[in-house]
């Protein structure tokens, strides 16, 4: 469990956030380790196969939009 | 390509606007061009080798591993279908949670009159208060975690347990890095909160190696 001890948290605090982390790290590698749905590895094999043509303007690709506001990025229609 | 979801032909259908044939133009130079099998081979290999933890992303936003599939291959057909504004070279596993998300809370609000009875059922679940010895119970803190704001989730997964900085977190969130920096702390907080982790008691009964390693680090004894 790392903590981190940049700033001038209490270290109670310190310790708690590195068990939180430390735990959402936990629950992140075992979903990431777990053993993939078939027809998602299919999905990728398959990929040039599916008639998906370009898109213009496709909600939700344009990462590079300035974040000028509230959660202006999360969906641009 | 045959696909199990009926929901993606419209997905799909989104993705692909109502533009006259002649519009699909080739891909501009410095654009991934698909239509080279080398280039599309390379693309393939960097999406199936991101498919994990896109997947454990994706799990960590719906709850739910079967959603979190449908969302996983949404977000393939549309990074895929929309390649020409990928620029080669840069994060495309940072590109893709952002799709990822934005499909999320896309989907999210389409189904907003959808009441989830998850969040209630999991209240009150949690089993006995942790031990304090580092490691939670996963289980309940999995509990936990799925009580959160969807908002406080992404953030606690994107920087606890992924490690981005916060302007990385904030440009995929496309929000400020002050609100990543505190949807990150209140998250930490609701989640000390319903685990029962108090910061003094923490420090009060972490062991003699985490006080080594503190003291070694300069803390002081409280």
């Amino acid at each position: 469990m790392a903590v981190s001890l940049k700033d001038n948290r209490k270290p109670g605090r310190a310790i708690v956030e590195a068990q939180i982390d430390d735990n959402l790290r936990r629950i992140f590698d075992e979903d990431a380790g777990g053993e993939l749905p078939a027809h998602l590895k299919d999905l990728v094999a398959r990929l040039g196969e599916l008639d998906t043509a370009p898109a213009q303007g496709e909600p939700g690709t344009e990462v590079d939009a300035e974040t000028d506001g509230e959660d202006r990025g999360r969906v641009s229609r | 390509m045959m696909i199990d979801n009926p929901d993606l032909t419209a997905a799909a259908a989104q993705v692909d606007p109502p533009v006259a044939t002649s519009a699909k133009a080739k891909p501009a130079p410095g654009t991934v061009n698909t239509t080279d099998p080398e280039s599309a081979a390379r693309v393939k290999a960097e999406l199936m080798d991101n498919l994990k933890v896109l997947r454990a992303f994706a799990i960590s936003l719906t709850r739910n591993g079967s959603a979190a599939d449908d969302l996983v291959q949404d977000t393939v057909l549309k990074a895929w279908s929309n390649l020409h504004k990928f620029e080669p070279g840069t994060n495309m596993r940072a590109w893709l949670f952002t799709i990822l998300r934005n499909t999320f809370y896309s989907n999210r609000r389409k189904a907003a009159r959808e009441v989830s009875d998850s969040e209630g059922d999991m209240a009150g679940r949690l089993a006995t208060k942790p031990a304090h010895d580092g490691h939670l119970n996963l289980r309940d803190f999995r509990t936990a975690f799925a009580q959160l704001p969807d908002e406080q989730r992404e953030v606690l997964m994107l920087v606890g347990a992924m490690g981005h900085a916060y302007d990385e977190a904030a440009k995929m969130c496309g929000v400020r890095i002050g609100t990543i920096k505190s949807r990150l702390s209140r998250g930490r907080e609701r989640l000390a909160e319903l685990m029962q982790l108090d910061a003094d008691e923490a420090l009060e009964l972490t062991d003699r190696a985490t006080s080594a390693v503190l003291s070694e680090q300069g803390f002081k004894s409280v």
